[in-house]
C-alpha cells in the first residue's frame, strides 16, 4: 500500500511583502496512499500555505507537485475536489443561513438535478442522512440549518463534508483544536480508518503527543522553508520541537510560583444571563490568575463577554474594585480597567485590513491621543516594540495583518490588550492554533502581568494550559459552575476533568 | 537568485499601479484631453475653470468621504444642497449678510443630517434607505418652502464674490479640503471614523462609541453638504429648487473614483480630490470635445463602474486567509 500519492518539490509562494513558502529547488516531501503525515512547524512556517496551493486557493509561484505520478495544476478549489483531494479546514467555511445538505452537496447537487434543472431536495436529504450516519453523525438532521449548529456540530458536518468526496488525499488543517475530547477521539478513528483505506492524509497540528498519536512520518517547516523529514517512531518530541523553534525549548514550566496575590477585585454572585449561565459564584483577586474549564456550550464565552460588557446578563451582582461591576458597554469596561482578547481573533479581535500599529493602538486610542490629535509616533513606537517583544513575523509592523499567519495574528490580538495596561484581563483560548514557542511567550506575558499585580480570568479547554497558569480554577458545566480547584490540591487533568464533563 | 527578484519586481510594479489607479488615471486623462482639443484644454484660464465648478462636487464629496469610510452611504446630497442653497440665498435676501446665509444653510443642514443619523444609529435603519428616504424628502422640503421658484442672488452681492468666483471660490475649496484631510489624518474624529468602516463588531469591542461617532461623521457631513449647497447657489446665481438632481450620484463617483472603498476602511479625502478634479475634468474635456450632454451622462456611468470595480480590486489585493 505504499504508492506515492502526493509529492511536492521546490515549492515556492511568494505574497507582496512576504515569502509564504520558499523551498530550495531540490527540496521535497513525498505523502504515500495509506499513511497519516504530519506537517509541523511554528506559526508563519507555511503549513496552511501548502495546503492552500494544493487546493487550488492560490497559485503557487514557483515549484512542482505530482498527483499519483502525474502533473498536478488547478485553478479552483472544485477542480482539486474532482482531482479526489478534499481539506478540514481550521475555519469552517459555510453558508449558514441553507442547510447541512445544501452545505455538504455544494456545488456537487448535479446528481439531484433532473433535465430540467429543478433539485430533488428529498434524494439529496436521503443522501446526506446516509453520509452522516455513516460517520456516526446522525444527531444532525439534514435539515439543519448550519447557524443553529454548535460549534462542535458545525466541525462535524464540516468533517462530513470532506470525507464524502471520497478523497484520495485528505488534508486536515488544525482541527483537533477547539474541540471537546469525544469529537477528538472520533476524529482520530475516522482518520485511522481512512488511513486503512488507502488515503493519504496530510494532518496539520501544534500537539506533539496528536503527532504520536496518529502519523507515521512527520515534516517540520520552519520560515517557510522544509526543514526535516523525519519517521516518527524514530524520534524524541524534543527533536521535533527543536527542529520546528529552531532553538531548545525544554522545561515545560509556564510559571514559576510566588506570592502576588493579594486582595479581592472582582466580585460575581448569582450572575445569570438565560439562556447561557445560570448563578454563577465566583471571586478573583489582584495578582492571580483564575481559570474557567469548560467544553462547548458551558457558557465560559458568553460569561466572559457579559463581564466586558458585550452581552447583557439577565440577573445577579458584579462587584469591580468596590464599586458596581455592571458595565453596560465595552467602552465603559476599558474606562474602568477591564480587556477582553477574545476566542475569534479575526472575527472579533482584529481589523485584517489594517497594520499592525492600528491595531494594537485601537483598543488605547486616548493615551494615544492628546487633546483628540493622534499621536502616530507613540503609537508607531508602541507597535515596534509589540513586534520585538512578542517575535511577531511580519515583514513590518506597517504589513496589514490579514497577511500575517494565524498565530502571528493571535500574537496582534494579545498586544493590542497588553498595551492597555488593564487591571483585569479577560482571555479567552489565548493559545489557540499557536505553535510551542509563541505558546510559551505567550504564558510568560501573563506571568508578567500577574507578577504586577494585574488579575487575568483565562477560559479555556486545554487543560495543560489552565493547569500550568492558573492560581485556581472554576469549572463550568452546562452554565453553571461545576467545581473549583486550588493550586496545590486535586489540581490534575483527572479530576478537572470529572467535573468539566 | 534571479527568479526571486523577477517575481518581486512585478509584484511591486502591479501593487503600485493598483494603489495608485486614481492618479494615475488622472494624469491619463489630462495628457489626452490636452492632446486632442486643439489646445483649448491646457490654457490657464480654462484650468482654473474647471477647478472652481470642481469646488462644489469637491466640498460635498468631502463630507461623502467620511461616510463612505464609515462603510456608510449618501444619498440624498442632491437634495440637499438644493435645500441649503435656497435657504442660504433666502436668508442673504432677507439679511444681506453672507455669514448669516452660510449660518442659516449650515443649521438646515445639520438638522436633516442629524435626523438621518438618529434614523440609522438608533432606529437601525440603513443608510441606504435612510438617505434614499431623504432625497425624496428633502426635495419636497425645498420645493415646498421655496414655492417651487428660484430665488436669485444679486451678482455685486458678497454672497457671490466670496462663495461663487475666483478666487475666493478656490481658496474656500482648497480650505476645505486641507480642513478635512488634517482631521482625517490627525484626529481621533478620523481615526475612529476609520476603524468603524474597517470592521463594526471590532471597533465596538475596541471600545468605541460607534452609535456616537455614527452621528458625528454625519453632522460633519452636514456642514460639508450645507457648504457645498451654498457654493452651489453663489456658483449658478441663484437657490433653486430643482438643481442638483442626480448628485449624489457625482458625490459618490467622486469619492470612490479616488480609492475610498465603498465597503469602509480604505481611502482617504486625498483620492477624494483627485477624484473631483477627475470628474469635473472629464466633464470639461468631453465639451470642448463637442459631446452632447446625454454622451457625458454615459461615459460618467461608465467611469463610475469602472471606478467601483478598481476599487473593489484594491482590497482584494489583501490577502485573507
Amino acid at each position: 500500500m505504499l504508492e506515492v500519492a502526493v509529492v511536492f518539490k521546490g515549492i515556492k509562494k511568494y505574497f507582496s511583502g512576504t515569502k509564504a513558502l520558499d523551498w530550495d529547488s531540490e527540496d521535497f516531501i513525498e505523502v504515500n496512499s495509506g499513511e497519516i503525515h504530519g506537517l509541523v512547524g511554528e506559526n508563519g512556517a507555511g503549513k496552511s500555505t501548502l495546503f492552500q496551493v494544493l487546493m487550488g486557493i492560490y497559485e503557487r509561484t514557483a515549484g512542482e507537485i505530482l498527483l499519483f505520478g502525474e502533473q498536478y495544476n488547478v485553478e479552483n478549489v472544485h477542480k482539486a475536489e474532482e482531482a479526489g483531494i478534499s481539506i478540514i479546514m481550521q475555519q469552517p467555511n459555510f453558508a449558514y443561513n441553507m442547510t447541512v445538505a445544501e452545505n455538504i452537496f455544494m456545488g456537487r447537487d448535479k446528481e439531484f438535478t433532473n433535465k430540467a434543472g429543478l433539485i430533488d431536495w428529498k434524494k439529496q436529504n436521503e443522501a446526506t442522512l446516509k453520509i452522516l450516519k455513516e460517520y456516526n453523525y446522525d444527531h444532525i438532521k439534514p435539515t439543519d440549518i448550519l447557524s443553529n449548529l454548535g460549534f462542535e456540530e458545525k466541525k462535524q458536518v464540516e468533517i462530513a463534508r470532506a470525507l464524502s468526496i471520497k478523497p484520495k488525499v485528505l488534508l486536515v488543517d488544525e482541527t483537533s483544536a477547539a474541540i471537546s475530547k469525544e469529537s477528538v477521539e472520533n476524529l482520530y478513528k475516522l482518520l485511522r480508518e481512512q488511513r486503512d483505506k488507502g488515503t493519504a492524509v496530510i494532518y496539520i497540528s501544534h500537539f506533539i503527543d496528536e503527532i504520536y498519536n496518529l502519523c507515521d512520518r512527520v515534516s517540520i517547516l520552519r520560515d517557510g522553508k522544509l526543514i526535516k523529514k523525519l519517521v516518527v517512531k524514530d524520534t524524541t518530541p524534543n527533536m521535533i520541537i527543536n527542529s520546528m523553534v529552531g532553538r531548545d525549548i525544554s522545561g515545560n514550566n509556564y510559571r514559576s510560583d510566588n506570592s502576588t496575590i493579594g486582595d479581592v477585585v472582582l466580585e460575581v454572585k448569582n450572575y445569570t444571563m438565560e439562556g447561557s449561565f445560570t448563578d454563577i459564584n465566583l471571586s478573583v483577586k489582584t495578582g492571580e490568575i483564575v481559570g474557567i474549564a469548560g467544553i462547548g456550550g458551558c457558557g465560559s464565552d458568553a460569561f466572559g463577554r457579559a463581564l466586558f460588557g458585550y452581552e447583557k446578563a439577565t440577573s445577579g451582582e458584579v462587584i469591580f474594585k468596590g464599586k458596581n461591576g455592571h458595565m453596560s458597554s465595552p467602552q465603559k469596561a476599558i474606562k474602568n480597567g477591564i480587556g477582553y482578547i477574545p476566542k475569534d481573533r479575526d472575527q472579533e479581535g482584529l481589523f485584517l485590513i489594517y497594520d499592525a500599529v492600528l491595531n494594537t493602538s485601537s483598543a488605547n486610542m486616548k493615551k494615544m491621543s492628546k487633546n483628540g490629535i493622534v499621536n502616530h509616533k507613540m503609537e508607531r513606537k508602541v507597535a515596534q516594540d509589540a513586534v520585538k517583544q512578542f517575535r511577531i513575523k511580519t515583514p513590518s509592523e506597517l504589513t496589514a495583518v490579514s497577511n500575517l499567519s494565524g498565530g502571528n495574528r493571535q500574537k496582534v490580538a494579545i498586544a493590542k490588550w497588553i498595551t492597555n495596561d488593564s487591571d483585569l484581563l479577560i482571555v479567552n483560548s489565548p493559545t489557540r492554533g499557536v505553535d510551542v514557542g509563541a505558546k510559551y511567550e505567550i504564558y510568560k506575558i501573563l506571568e508578567t502581568l500577574k507578577n504586577e499585580g494585574k488579575s487575568i480570568i483565562l477560559i479555556s479547554d486545554e487543560l495543560p494550559e489552565l493547569l500550568g497558569m492558573c492560581d485556581r480554577v472554576y469549572c463550568f458545566r452546562k452554565g453553571r459552575k461545576s467545581g473549583e480547584f486550588c493550586r496545590g490540591v486535586n489540581f490534575t487533568e483527572e479530576h478537572v476533568v470529572s467535573t468539566m464533563v | 537568485m534571479t527568479m526571486t527578484q523577477t517575481i518581486q519586481k512585478k509584484q511591486n510594479i502591479m501593487h503600485f499601479l493598483k494603489n495608485n489607479i486614481s492618479f494615475a488615471a488622472f494624469i491619463f486623462l489630462f495628457i489626452m484631453f490636452s492632446f486632442s482639443s486643439n489646445g483649448k484644454f491646457l490654457t490657464v484660464s480654462n484650468l482654473l475653470s474647471v477647478s472652481g465648478s470642481s469646488v462644489d462636487l469637491l466640498i460635498c464629496a468631502l463630507g461623502a468621504t467620511f461616510i463612505i469610510m464609515l462603510g456608510s452611504i449618501d444619498l440624498s446630497a442632491g437634495s440637499m444642497i438644493s435645500l441649503c442653497g435656497v435657504f442660504a440665498a433666502k436668508t442673504y435676501n432677507a439679511t444681506h449678510s453672507t455669514w448669516a446665509a452660510l449660518a442659516a444653510a449650515i443649521a438646515v443642514g445639520l438638522v436633516f443630517y442629524a435626523i438621518m443619523g438618529f434614523a440609522h444609529t438608533k432606529l437601525q435603519v440603513p443608510t441606504f434607505i435612510v438617505s434614499l428616504g431623504f432625497l425624496s424628502i428633502a426635495r419636497a422640503s425645498v420645493t415646498m418652502v421655496s414655492s417651487g421658484t428660484i430665488t436669485m442672488i444679486p451678482f455685486e452681492s458678497t454672497f457671490k464674490k466670496f462663495l461663487g468666483l475666483k478666487p475666493w471660490l478656490l481658496i474656500i475649496g482648497l480650505a476645505a479640503f486641507a480642513i478635512a484631510w488634517l482631521i482625517e489624518r490627525y484626529t481621533l474624529f478620523g481615526r475612529y471614523t476609520r476603524l468603524i468602516g474597517g470592521d463594526e463588531t471590532v471597533a465596538r469591542l475596541s471600545g468605541i462609541n460607534v452609535n456616537k461617532q455614527k452621528m458625528m461623521v454625519f453632522l460633519f457631513a452636514g456642514v460639508f453638504t450645507a457648504l457645498a449647497g451654498v457654493v452651489m447657489a453663489a456658483r449658478i446665481g441663484s437657490g433653486s429648487p430643482s438643481v442638483g438632481q442626480g448628485y449624489e450620484l457625482n458625490v459618490i463617483s467622486a469619492v470612490v473614483l479616488g480609492g475610498t472603498s465603498q465597503r469602509g476602511g480604505i481611502g482617504g479625502v486625498r483620492g477624494t480630490l483627485i477624484g473631483a478634479l477627475t470628474l469635473g475634468m472629464l466633464s470639461n474635456g468631453l465639451v470642448l470635445w463637442g459631446m452632447p450632454s446625454e454622451v457625458q451622462l454615459f461615459i460618467k456611468g461608465i467611469v463610475l463602474i469602472l471606478a467601483v470595480y478598481v476599487s473593489l480590486e484594491r482590497k482584494r489585493n489583501m490577502v485573507i486567509k
